[in-house]
C-alpha cells in the first residue's frame, strides 16, 4: 500500500507545504512507502522530495491512498477523480473570496472557484480530515457525508528551538514588558482577510494613550506593488502612528527573534483555517490577543484573550492590560500552556497515523 | 470554549477607565484611504490582467480624453504674461487642429477600450459556463467509468464462474462415462481386465468399497478365497 499526498502548491514556509514535508516525514518513519506530487514547487524544494505532476502520474492500486490537501481549486483534480483507489481529502479551507473583491482579481477567482470545487467534491472522498473543528463544520454545510475527523495542523515544536537572529533581537528587545517601549507584533501574510489595518488601528490609540514608545512589528511578506499593502503603508502615514514596522519577507530565524522581542500578540484575522501562529505565540510564551472568528477560538482554546468586537480604543486598553498587569499575563501563560500541549508534535502524529491506519482497516473490512 | 480568565470583567474595567480618563479614539477610517494611483501609473509591463485596473484606467481615460486646447496661464510678470499671451494667439491656428486631431484619436481609442471590456465580459461569462460544463462532464465521465468498470467485472467473475463449473460438469462427465465404459469391458469376461479391476489405483486407498467389491468380484470368479495382494 502507498500513500500519496497531493497538491496544487508546494512553497517554501507554507502551512499546507509544511504539513505535507512532516506528514511524508511520519509516514516514512512509521514504514510507509509515500511519495508527493504537486504542480507548482517552489524552487528551493528538493527534487527528490516532490514531484512535479505536470512530468506524470503513476497510476495508484486499489489498494493505495491518495492524501489530497484541498485548499483551492486544482486543474489536475481529475487525476485523483480518476484514479481507482482510496481518497482522503485534508481540507484546510478556503479563504471567502469576497475578501479579495478589490483588490486582487487573480485571488479572487482563485478563491470563488476553489469554494465551488470543494462544494463540487463532495462525494469524491471516502474520508476527510479538517484543521479544525470550524473546517469540519465548513465540509458538513457543504454536504460532506463521509467521516470526518479533526486533525490539527502538524507542527513541530523541535523547528522553534533553533537559534534567533541575534541582531533583531539586541535591535529591538524591550527591556521590561511593563516598562514603557512595549513590543506588539503579529505574524501573517499581507492579505486583506487578516485585516492588518484594525492592528494598525488598535495600536495607533495604544501608542497615543498609554505607550508612546510602542513598536508593531508586522511580520509577513508583501509585495512592494500590492495593492493592500500599498494602502496599509498609506493609513499608517495618514493616522501619524510611528514605530510600525513591515518587515516583508524574512528567514525563519528573523522570524523566531520577532516572536521572541513580543510582548503582546495581536490577532485581527476574520478568517482563519487554523492560525499557526497562535500556536507559535504559545510557543514563544507571548500573550494573546485575537478576535473571535474562522477558527481562532478553536486554535487559542482557554489560552490567551478572545475578543468578541472590534473597539480599537477597547484593545489598545486590552494590549496596556496584558503589557503591564503581571498576574493577568501569568494566568494567559498558564491557559496557553495548557492549550499547547493539545497541539505537541507527538500527539498529533500519533492521531493522525491512527487515524490512516483505522479508515484503512475500514476500508478493507468493507471491500 | 470557557475562558478561565473573566475577560467581560476585565473589559469593563478598561471600558470605566477609558472614559474617566477621556481618552482620545479619533481615527481615520480605513475605507477612507483611496487606493493609490501610484499603482496605477508604475505598473510594470509583465503585470497580469485585472479588471479593477481596466476599469479604473477606462474610466480616467473616459473622462479625460477632451484635451482642451485653452489653458489659463498663471499670474506673474506683466511683461512675460502679456508675451505668452501674445505667443497662444499666434500659435493657436497651428495648436487647434493638433488638439482636435489628438481629441479624436483619445475619442477612438475610449470607445475601442469599451468594446474590448465588453468583450472581455462576454467571454468571461462564456467560460465560466464553459468550466461548469467541464466539470459537470468530468463527474459524468468519472461515474460512467466507475459504473463501467464495475459491470464489467461482474461480467467477467461471472463467466469465470459459469465456465468453471461447466468445465467440471465435463470432466466429471467424462471421468464417469471413461470409467462406465471400463467397467463394461471388464463385465465383459476379459481376464487382464478381471485381474486388473480388483486392483486399487496407484495411491488410492483401500477403502471397504474396494474391498468388499473386490471380494465379491473375486468370488464369483474362481469361488475360491479372494486373493489379496500385497
Amino acid at each position: 500500500m502507498k500513500v500519496i499526498q497531493m497538491l496544487p502548491t508546494f512553497m517554501f514556509g507554507d502551512a499546507i507545504g509544511n504539513e505535507a514535508l512532516e506528514i511524508d516525514r511520519i509516514l516514512k518513519d512509521a514504514g510507509y512507502d509515500t511519495t508527493i506530487y504537486a504542480e507548482n514547487i517552489s524552487d528551493s524544494i528538493p527534487k527528490n522530495i516532490v514531484h512535479d505532476i505536470r512530468q506524470g502520474f503513476e497510476e495508484p492500486d486499489r489498494d493505495d491512498v491518495i492524501l489530497y490537501h484541498m485548499s483551492i481549486a486544482w486543474p489536475y483534480f481529475p487525476c485523483i477523480q480518476r484514479a481507482q483507489c482510496r481518497k482522503i481529502a485534508l481540507y484546510h479551507n478556503v479563504t471567502p473570496a469576497s475578501f479579495f473583491k478589490e483588490y486582487h482579481k487573480d485571488f479572487y477567482d482563485g478563491c470563488m472557484s476553489g469554494l465551488n470545487e470543494v462544494k463540487r467534491l463532495k462525494n469524491e472522498f471516502d474520508y476527510c480530515l479538517a484543521d479544525s473543528e470550524f473546517n469540519r463544520q465548513d465540509l458538513i454545510s457543504y454536504g460532506y457525508s463521509c467521516p470526518i475527523d479533526v486533525l490539527p495542523l502538524i507542527i513541530p515544536f523541535g523547528d522553534y528551538r533553533k537559534k534567533p537572529d541575534s541582531r533583531v533581537i539586541r535591535k529591538y528587545s524591550s527591556p521590561n514588558p511593563c516598562a514603557k517601549g512595549t513590543n506588539v507584533a503579529f505574524v501573517g501574510r499581507i492579505v486583506p482577510n487578516k485585516k492588518f489595518e484594525d492592528i494598525i488601528a488598535a495600536f495607533t490609540l495604544y501608542q497615543r494613550n498609554y505607550d508612546a514608545d510602542a513598536k508593531l512589528f508586522l511580520v509577513g511578506n508583501y509585495g512592494k506593488d500590492d495593492v493592500y499593502f500599498c494602502r496599509l503603508r498609506d493609513y499608517v502615514q495618514e493616522l501619524g502612528v510611528k514605530n510600525v514596522f513591515f518587515t516583508g519577507h524574512i528567514s525563519f530565524a528573523e522570524i523566531l527573534a520577532y516572536y521572541r522581542i513580543a510582548d503582546v500578540f495581536v490577532c485581527m484575522s476574520e478568517h482563519e483555517g487554523f492560525c499557526v501562529p497562535i500556536v507559535e505565540a504559545m510557543l514563544f510564551k507571548t500573550p494573546i490577543i485575537a478576535f473571535d472568528a474562522g477558527a481562532v477560538a478553536d486554535t487559542l482554546g482557554d489560552g490567551g484573550i478572545l475578543l468578541k468586537e472590534k473597539d480599537p480604543l477597547l484593545t489598545a486598553g486590552l494590549i496596556d492590560r496584558v503589557a503591564r498587569d503581571r498576574e493577568l499575563r501569568e494566568e494567559i501563560l498558564k491557559g496557553q500552556r495548557r492549550q499547547l500541549s493539545r497541539f505537541r508534535f507527538e500527539k498529533i502524529r500519533d492521531l493522525f497515523l491512527r487515524y490512516l491506519s483505522d479508515f484503512c482497516s475500514r476500508k478493507t473490512e468493507e471491500n | 470554549m470557557a475562558q478561565k480568565i473573566d475577560v467581560e470583567k476585565i473589559m469593563d474595567e478598561i471600558r470605566a477607565d477609558i472614559e474617566r480618563r477621556e481618552l482620545d479614539d479619533t481615527l481615520v477610517p480605513f475605507d477612507e484611504i483611496p487606493f493609490s494611483n501610484e499603482i496605477m501609473n508604475v505598473l510594470p509591463d509583465s503585470h497580469a490582467y485585472s479588471r479593477k485596473e481596466l476599469r479604473r484606467n477606462l474610466l480616467y481615460a473616459a473622462d479625460h480624453y477632451k484635451v482642451p486646447l485653452d489653458r489659463v496661464i498663471e499670474a506673474g510678470n506683466a511683461g512675460a504674461m502679456t508675451v505668452k499671451k501674445a505667443v497662444r494667439k499666434f500659435t493657436r491656428f497651428y495648436i487647434k487642429p493638433v488638439v482636435e486631431d489628438q481629441n479624436s484619436v483619445n475619442a477612438a481609442l475610449v470607445n475601442a477600450l469599451r468594446q474590448e471590456r465588453n468583450y472581455i465580459q462576454i467571454q468571461e461569462q462564456a467560460v465560466r459556463e464553459l468550466k461548469e460544463r467541464v466539470a459537470a462532464l468530468e463527474t459524468e465521465i468519472a461515474e460512467l467509468k466507475k459504473n463501467d468498470r464495475a459491470a464489467l467485472e461482474t461480467e467477467i467473475a461471472e463467466l469465470k464462474k459459469n465456465g468453471r463449473a461447466a468445465l467440471e460438469t465435463e470432466i466429471a462427465e467424462l471421468k464417469k462415462n471413461g470409467r462406465a465404459a471400463l467397467e463394461a469391458e471388464i463385465a465383459a469376461g476379459r481376464p487382464e481386465a478381471e485381474s486388473a479391476a480388483g486392483m486399487p489405483e496407484y495411491g488410492e486407498q483401500r477403502t471397504e468399497e474396494n474391498s468388499s467389491r473386490n471380494l465379491k468380484q473375486a468370488k464369483r470368479s474362481t469361488g475360491t478365497k479372494p486373493k489379496y495382494f500385497k
